[in-house]
């Protein structure tokens, strides 16, 4: 498919962990989605879901050690049929990302306007005078005061949220169609992260950008997401426009997120038993199957597929829509 | 124990000051990490302090431990003075208090099996003899949901979730009557949080245990803790019941905090952010307080004095509120 309604068409990829004298370690397992113009879409999973790698391969920054099969397509061009060179130019360009920690995704050696200069003198090709006064332009886009002092901070001068705010001012600075946000508010304080939040919303609207947001905080996606994908054990386990995913969880994975989220004194909690699987010890059949409270014998003899049960709306799990979650 | 008095430890205008070099020639400046704090922890009630980085929650917990000693303030375990005692007497204040730390990655030793991790306060504190530690150990496993054959394992071999049970575990070993909680959810997933919660209600309830239990996640808090005391750089803003704290949040700041949390149900798109957010403050940091209210530079709700007196915690409404709102 080349439709060209979707920014980002991701078909069937499956990442790769290489292993010695082994097969491959499959983390990410066959998954599909799109990301419309405009779009935020949000990929909400568990540490070692594959959502984080899932980002890597899009973005073209997969280690050394992996390797996808699949395609992705980005304003209907495949990506691995570009040259590393024109790959390279999408990167930071058209496509940008976002890191969760700002400290570790920043040179503690450059001031952060050199940073955001080198952006548009890479991709642009601005003279450093001219990149330079643009990067004032961006602090000032990412609401950072005094952008003219502060462009000749160096990142360890500057909070956690000054940082991520730097961190969006790169990521912005050649205006991508697609940003890919990875937990770009897990390492802040909650009131810092709804400001860096606001910004960030209000960035990709007046822009029309496209955002991937990837987090493990429901509420997060929940306020800011068109659409979301559950990812589990390298799988999407349920996808639908987010309002009816909240309201109406098709997945008794999801369904157990929600519950262990607490929501008041008086509510109890409900946890998922067990623990997350390692890719190497999936059980068969569901993946989730395991931690399952409705399991039946059924689900460990099959992976179920993904199935529409109702327009958008997608679960991969047999009980559903027969009263299951 | 004393049943007719409900303290368990009382906290009074405790104060920790750390001396900081910024840099070669510079003079050295002062952090106040904790600036003049009281509270109160019941009997067999959860008391949270909750904050964002840098409020000084976890230095506090420091301080009621004695892993670091403060400039000035009482600390009374059961009516006696925590910060003067020495030798056994300080040995034995160690068992009644035990600390579970945030990331239970860091605080095992991954050379000792689970058996030596828990068996070593045992083996510290001389409780029982020698000839128990297994059967101890054993039970207290079992406890956190963990089987008998967890002994004979290491930490690597277990995932988060289960590595902060064994660190429960091993708070619990000596039988303490109050257990410091620093964060214990922060580094788990969200489904594994939900079971780490409800183990703690369950021993809580099961042996009658007392909390401090510290957390910037309100929600976590709103659903396990009886008093809270929310800490803004180094100070206590306001304290009060959870529920009603959490119904009526009157400081500005803790009302700045509950709002701040991303909501599951009623999630209104696109609209709800529009662009017209002020510039971004700077996060407080405790090394420079502003002056007056340290909330002040924040606060929608500012005027006159706050930008040059520092409002005190004034007992308003069942509660107790620094702000000069709330008068």
């Amino acid at each position: 498919m080349t439709d060209t309604t979707w920014l980002l068409s991701v078909e069937d990829v499956s990442i790769y962990f290489k292993r010695q004298g082994a097969e491959g370690l499959k983390v990410v397992n066959s998954i599909s989605f799109g990301v419309q113009r405009g779009e935020i879409f949000g990929v909400v999973g568990e540490s070692g879901c594959g959502k984080s790698v899932t980002a890597a391969a899009i973005m073209g920054i997969l280690p050394q050690n992996a390797y996808y099969e699949g395609d992705i397509y980005f304003e209907g061009q495949r990506l691995s049929s570009l040259t590393q060179e024109q790959q390279r130019g999408l990167r930071g360009n058209k496509i940008s990302m976002i890191f969760q920690e700002p400290m570790t995704s920043l040179n503690p050696v450059l001031t952060v306007g050199y940073q955001i200069a080198e952006v548009l003198m890479v991709h642009r090709g601005l003279s450093k005078r001219d990149a330079m006064e643009r990067a004032v332009g961006l602090l000032d886009d990412v609401k950072i005061p005094s952008p003219t002092l502060r462009i000749r901070d160096y990142p360890h001068q500057m909070s956690g949220g000054m940082r991520q705010r730097v961190m969006i001012a790169m990521a912005i600075a050649c205006n991508p169609a697609l940003v890919l946000a990875d937990e770009p508010t897990t390492a802040l304080d909650v009131t810092v992260q709804r400001d860096v939040l606001k910004l960030l919303r209000g960035i990709q609207e007046r822009f029309n950008m496209s955002m991937v947001l990837i987090t493990h905080d429901l509420g997060l996606v929940s306020e800011n997401a068109a659409r979301v994908a559950i990812m589990y054990a390298g799988r999407i386990m349920e996808t639908a426009d987010t309002q009816t995913l909240f309201k109406r969880p098709g997945h008794p994975y999801t369904t157990g997120l929600l519950n262990s989220i607490p929501k008041g004194r008086n509510i109890p909690l409900i946890p998922i038993p067990g623990f997350v699987p390692k890719p190497d010890m999936l059980p068969d059949g569901c993946k989730f199957s395991d931690r399952c409270g409705l399991v039946e014998k059924k689900c460990k003899e099959a992976e179920p597929e993904l199935i529409e049960i109702e327009p958008g709306h997608f679960a991969r799990c047999i009980l559903t829509g027969k009263g299951g979650a | 124990m004393d049943n007719r008095d409900m303290k368990l430890m009382e906290v009074r205008g405790l104060k920790k000051y750390f001396q900081m070099k910024s840099g070669f020639l510079s003079k050295p400046h002062q952090v106040k990490a904790v600036d003049g704090v009281d509270f109160t922890i019941e009997r067999n009630k959860v008391f949270a302090i909750v904050g964002e980085s840098g409020s000084g929650k976890s230095t506090v917990a420091r301080l009621l431990l004695r892993l670091i000693e403060p400039q000035e303030g009482d600390v009374l375990f059961k009516g006696t003075d925590v910060l003067t005692l020495r030798g056994d007497a300080l040995k034995a204040y160690r068992r009644s208090v035990q600390i579970i730390f945030q990331d239970p990655f860091a605080s095992l030793n991954p050379r000792m099996k689970i058996y030596g991790a828990l068996s070593e306060p045992l083996k510290i504190h001389k409780t029982v003899p020698r000839a128990q530690f297994r059967e101890r150990v054993q039970a207290m496993l079992a406890r956190v949901g963990l089987d008998a054959d967890a002994m004979e394992r290491y930490p690597h071999e277990f995932s988060g979730g289960q590595r902060q049970r064994i660190c429960i575990a091993r708070a619990l070993m000596l039988g303490p009557e109050l257990v410091v909680a620093d964060e214990p959810l922060s580094s788990l997933d969200v489904s594994i949080q939900a079971q780490i919660l409800n183990l703690l209600i369950q021993i809580k309830e099961d042996i009658g245990l007392s909390f401090l239990f510290i957390s910037h996640d309100l929600s976590v808090v709103q659903y396990f803790s009886d008093k809270i005391a929310v800490m803004y750089l180094g100070r206590i803003v306001e304290t009060g019941e959870t529920a009603e704290l959490f119904d009526t949040p009157m400081h500005p700041y803790t009302q700045m905090l509950i709002e701040s949390v991303p909501k599951i149900i009623g999630a209104k798109p696109s609209q709800a952010h529009q662009q017209t957010e002020d510039q971004a403050a700077d996060t407080p940091s405790p090394i420079e307080i502003p002056e007056g209210c340290p909330f002040h530079p924040r606060c929608p709700k500012r005027f006159s004095p706050c930008a040059t007196t520092a409002p005190e915690l004034k007992p308003h409404n069942g509660r107790l509120i620094a702000c000069h709102l709330s008068v």
